[in-house]
């Protein structure tokens, strides 16, 4: 992003979250009186809440697998120009995979773990001009969330969650607080954005964070060999805002856009998207459909509003792109032999 | 057989005041009665850094408190101290002492905390007794019965009150219950004392002539004691058998949880257990249990941990009929450090 957004981003609150992301374990807004989980527990009540506390989580995503089934909200068919909602996934790493040409390419495999739609907002709710679904992603135990957060959980029925993200919808496509969310909502040779917090670098140099030259190792250059060198000119007798500077590096939100997705495990809610996707390993990452234009075409006809279980299409365990090559197909098939040659 | 004819009492507020009126009355003719200061010699064992240790402090006859000579100790001896041993009985800790004696302290993480949670939970009876009083409007008649001795580990302390007619299907909501809480966090907030008094029961005859339930007990305890035990919590004065905890600041958390209407003895004898104890429900009256949970500042729970001792603590309380800390629960005989959740399902 240009150097205007470093600077109205540096306030004392995004300073502090860049700090604290950097591996320092102090909590500056947590009272002083405050006490952990188990201080004052025994340590037969220690076990007691570390076995009951993922039991009452299953029982609530199996909940889902009842056979009494509420009252679903009314569903619309897709047309051009609707929005679906996405996903939080988690980033699980890279491999490489072969296209049918024989090219190989990246793809950075994530997970769909434990992710459900958490509330609706209307427009009128939210005073704005689209409806917002906001979707939790990967469940967290409940020692680390404020009673009014898990107030809000256990009103969509669903475990605490870690990551919570918000996705504008179009009037079609709003789902019911509770919904599971799986991989299958896309499919191969969809399109997706996928946004996430970059790794943080710390306080990083002008070279490594703008990619300077800095000056010569030798050749007479005195103790300047990684610096920025001059910043203003004599005109304007002042320094730009926006200066790039050294700084604080990473650990902010990018978005990486026109992804392709290559395959779907429908059994493990495994999708692996082309290249890579900002962010460390066992990250969480807000999953949609592309905005890039050229692109958009190719998710028409989508599971809309979304990947519903138990529904009446039954897909098999991998779903693989047209051209992805699959290792169990032999690669060199042999032409049939022209008669009279 | 079930009988409700008690007239109308003057409302709760001018009753309460009239026993604290008297209360004051007879704490000063008591402390008059100390003319010449005389000194005791208390023996005083604790635990110090390099072991168990016994000092000799020289206190007042009448005058000095336990808490006193905590206080020649250590600021945090006399906060975290509970409830004294004198000569190894448990004394409350605001209580002048009258004679040589040994002395020693038990807090929320030591010895004895059997002792200790059977005070802690008589009190928080107690302050739920002083917020039930005065929680009703005046149209409604409300006397206090007794508060029934439960273990902690039974989940709740309880208070049985006698309401009015009017209120027999009342089942009170949500935000009525947080009504009542918070008026329970006014008591606790100001920190008052739990002030001792020892009385000859003609005097607590007097105090309670409103409440002829409490004149029962007071007469069932004058037949086999010499004098009667009352506590005041600010302007609240009630019946207690056994020592309470120093200063109502030692409770951090508290919920009134729960109300259920019992009856009187006849299905109370079926509720409990076949014994040929006498029932300790009182004859033919049809009261309300309510229901509370409390946590000391020293051992506070989790807000997750604590929605579940909560939940747990709106199921009705029973006493039990032989010892109360040994009841039919199979837990371990250790002293629990907090209210032990129940075994997993």
């Amino acid at each position: 992003m240009t150097s205007l957004c470093v600077f109205l981003r540096a306030s004392r609150s995004a300073v502090c979250s860049r700090l604290l992301a950097c591996g320092t374990r102090s909590y500056s807004n947590r009272p002083l009186d405050s006490t952990w989980w188990d201080e004052h527990l025994s340590e037969e009540n220690n076990l007691f809440m570390r076995k009951i506390v993922p039991m009452e989580h299953q029982e609530l995503l199996q909940g889902r697998l009842n056979p009494l089934r509420d009252e679903p909200w009314p569903l619309h068919p897709w047309n051009e120009g609707s929005v679906r909602v996405g996903l939080i996934a988690v980033k699980l790493g890279m491999l490489p995979i072969w296209s049918t040409t024989g090219e190989r390419h990246a793809v950075t495999l994530l997970q769909v773990q434990d992710c459900h739609v958490m509330e609706y907002i209307s427009k009128e709710r939210g005073k704005t001009d689209k409806d917002v679904l906001v979707v939790g992603g990967r469940t967290v135990s409940p020692f680390s969330r404020s009673a009014d957060q898990l107030e809000k959980f256990r009103r969509a029925g669903v475990p605490p969650k870690e990551k919570l993200s918000m996705f504008k919808v179009s009037d079609n496509a709003i789902l019911k607080p509770g919904t599971p969310l799986y991989a299958a909502h896309f499919r191969p040779g969809f399109y997706v954005d996928v946004t996430a917090k970059t790794i943080g670098k710390g306080f990083q140099g002008v070279m490594k964070r703008w990619g300077f030259s800095g000056q010569p190792a030798s050749h007479g250059h005195t103790k300047t060999h990684r610096r920025p060198g001059a910043i203003g000119t004599s005109g304007v007798a002042r320094v730009w805002p926006g200066k790039k500077m050294p700084g604080m590096m990473g650990n902010i939100y990018r978005t990486a856009r026109g992804l392709k997705v290559w395959r779907v495990n429908t059994k493990q809610n495994l999708l692996y998207i082309h290249g890579s996707v900002p962010g460390h390993k066992n990250c969480l990452v807000k999953v949609s459909d592309t905005l890039i234009f050229p692109r958009r075409s190719a998710n028409s006809n989508p599971p809309f509003p979304t990947f519903f279980e138990d529904g009446e299409e039954e897909l098999p365990e991998e779903l693989y792109a047209d051209d992805l090559f699959q290792m169990s197909s032999p690669s060199l098939i042999p032409e049939e032999e022209v008669e009279g040659k | 057989m079930v009988s409700r004819a008690f007239r109308l009492p003057r409302s709760a507020s001018l009753q309460s005041s009239h026993r604290s009126l008297l209360f004051s009355e007879e704490l000063r003719r008591q402390q008059a009665q100390v003319a010449r200061v005389e000194k005791i010699r208390v023996q005083l064992n604790r635990k110090g850094p390099d072991g168990p240790e016994t000092k000799t402090l020289l206190m007042n006859r009448g005058v000095s408190t336990p808490y006193n000579c905590a206080m020649h100790i250590s600021e945090w001896l006399s906060k975290r101290s509970v409830v004294a041993l004198i000569n190894d009985r448990p004394y409350h800790m605001l209580r002048p002492l009258h004679a040589d004696c040994s002395l020693s302290f038990l807090n929320f993480a030591g010895e004895r905390l059997e002792e200790v949670n059977k005070a802690y939970w008589r009190s928080c009876a107690f302050i739920l007794g002083a917020v039930l009083e005065s929680a009703f409007k005046d149209e409604f008649a409300v006397a206090l019965l007794r508060a029934p001795d439960v273990p902690v580990i039974s989940g709740a302390f309880c208070y049985d009150v006698i309401l009015d007619q009017k209120l027999d299907n009342w089942k009170p909501s949500e935000a009525q219950f947080q009504a009542l809480t918070r008026r329970a966090f006014a008591l606790l907030g100001k920190n008052l004392p739990f002030e001792h008094l020892s009385l000859h029961p003609n005097l607590a005859l007097q105090m309670f002539q409103e409440n002829r339930y409490k004149q029962e007990q007071i007469e069932e305890i004058a037949s086999q004691q010499e004098e009667v035990t009352v506590y005041r919590l600010g302007d609240f004065v009630d019946l207690v058998e056994g020592p309470l905890i120093p200063y109502s600041g030692l409770c951090f958390q508290f919920a009134v949880t729960a109300v259920h209407p019992l009856k009187g003895k006849d299905s109370a004898s079926e509720a409990s257990s076949a014994t040929s104890e006498t029932s300790t429900f009182p004859a033919g009256y049809d009261f309300h249990r309510f229901q509370g949970l409390s946590l000391p500042v020293y051992q506070r729970a989790h807000h997750v941990i604590w929605h579940k001792l909560v939940k747990r603590a709106t199921s009705l309380v029973l006493e039990s009929r032989g010892n109360s800390d040994h009841a039919a629960q199979p837990q371990c005989s250790d002293s629990p450090r907090t209210p032990v959740l129940p075994s997993s399902p």
